[in-house]
């Protein structure tokens, strides 16, 4: 009965987080979280701004834009990309792929690239939030983020590319999977 | 069977049932190796059992204000080693550089860190339980 049970409750899923920073002198940082363990402490922690498993986000205008019903337009709309601002060094993607929310962000370095052949330099940032766990995280009043309502909802995510950072020297990753070790 | 006999087996037998009790709560074991020519080498290994009672033992004025500062921080500590303690065993944290290593794993009750740096190797691994048991001890 008890392996019956064993076999129902779903696999634990971790948070991963891999930072490396590039060249022979490189440090390296690998993070594997539980995210069962981050949904029992969160609720615990009593900081300044920081309580039950929300922020509070003072001093941000959050409260003069309703951030869930644009959240809310976008997932009922059609897949596309909603907002593309291009500049000279920076480049700037909002789109809608499926239930995800994808934002990309390319910013170039002073100077870089202009070799014939040269790879593309400088930072790319890629962030991929479901529209679940984006709704989680803005569910509590317009002023606060509940970080616990989204790590729950990332739960439900079997895996889960969260954000990707690369630029020249370093590279960061997020991600969730039902795996304890980063790779 | 004497009297001398009857109170040997139960001193046997309350050895056996206490040392029973003192593996099945873990140990907790430091171990610093310094590098140098010269370093020195320092080894410890305390039954888990003892640590909140060595915690009780510690002075109050030593404390001064630790119970204000750990206090608030009891039950996220209670919850995380509680937590850990159910989760699979593997690293939680790993550093590499060129200058220190630093591991953090779990393993069965246990957390264990290892840190290898160009001075010293320091391991420390204790049972989850007994450490949210000696800092709740020092947070009274």
């Amino acid at each position: 009965m008890f392996a019956f049970a064993a076999l129902a409750m779903p696999a634990d899923r971790w948070i991963h987080v891999r930072v490396t920073e590039s060249g022979p002198d490189g440090d390296r940082v690998r993070i594997n979280i539980p995210l069962s363990l981050a949904e029992a402490v969160l609720p615990t922690i009593k900081a300044d701004k920081f309580c039950k498993g929300k922020v509070k986000l003072e001093g941000h205008a959050f409260d003069q834009v309703d951030l869930r019903a644009i959240l809310e337009a976008v997932r009922k709309a059609q897949d596309n990309q909603y907002v593309t601002v291009e500049s000279k060094h920076e480049n700037v993607e909002v789109a809608k792929a499926g239930e995800f929310l994808r934002i990309k962000v390319h910013e170039d370095r002073e100077g870089a690239g202009k070799a014939a052949g040269a790879q593309k330099a400088g930072s790319t940032v890629d962030i991929k939030i479901p529209f679940k766990v984006a709704n989680a995280l803005l569910s509590g009043s317009s002023d606060e983020l509940d970080v616990l309502a989204a790590i729950r909802a990332l739960g439900e995510y079997p895996n889960l590319e969260l954000v990707t950072v690369n630029d020249e020297n370093d590279s960061v990753r997020i991600w969730v999977d039902s795996s304890n070790y980063a790779d | 069977m004497t009297t001398g006999m009857t109170l040997l087996g139960g001193a046997l037998g309350l050895l056996v049932v206490g040392g029973v009790f003192v593996y099945s709560e873990g140990a907790v074991r430091v171990d610093v190796r310094e590098k140098t020519r010269n370093g020195e080498h320092i080894h410890l290994i305390v039954p888990a059992v003892v640590l909140p009672v060595a915690a009780r033992l510690v002075p109050r004025d030593k404390l001064k204000d630790l119970p204000r500062k750990i206090g608030p921080w009891l039950p996220t500590i209670k919850v995380a080693s509680e937590e850990l303690a159910r989760c699979p065993d593997g690293p939680l944290v790993e550093v590499d550089s060129n200058r220190e290593h630093v591991r953090i794993h779990k393993l069965g009750r246990s957390l264990f860190i290892d840190v290898d740096s160009e001075e010293e190797t320091v391991h420390v691994s204790f049972p989850l339980q007994a450490a949210a048991d000696a800092v709740s001890q020092l947070a009274r």
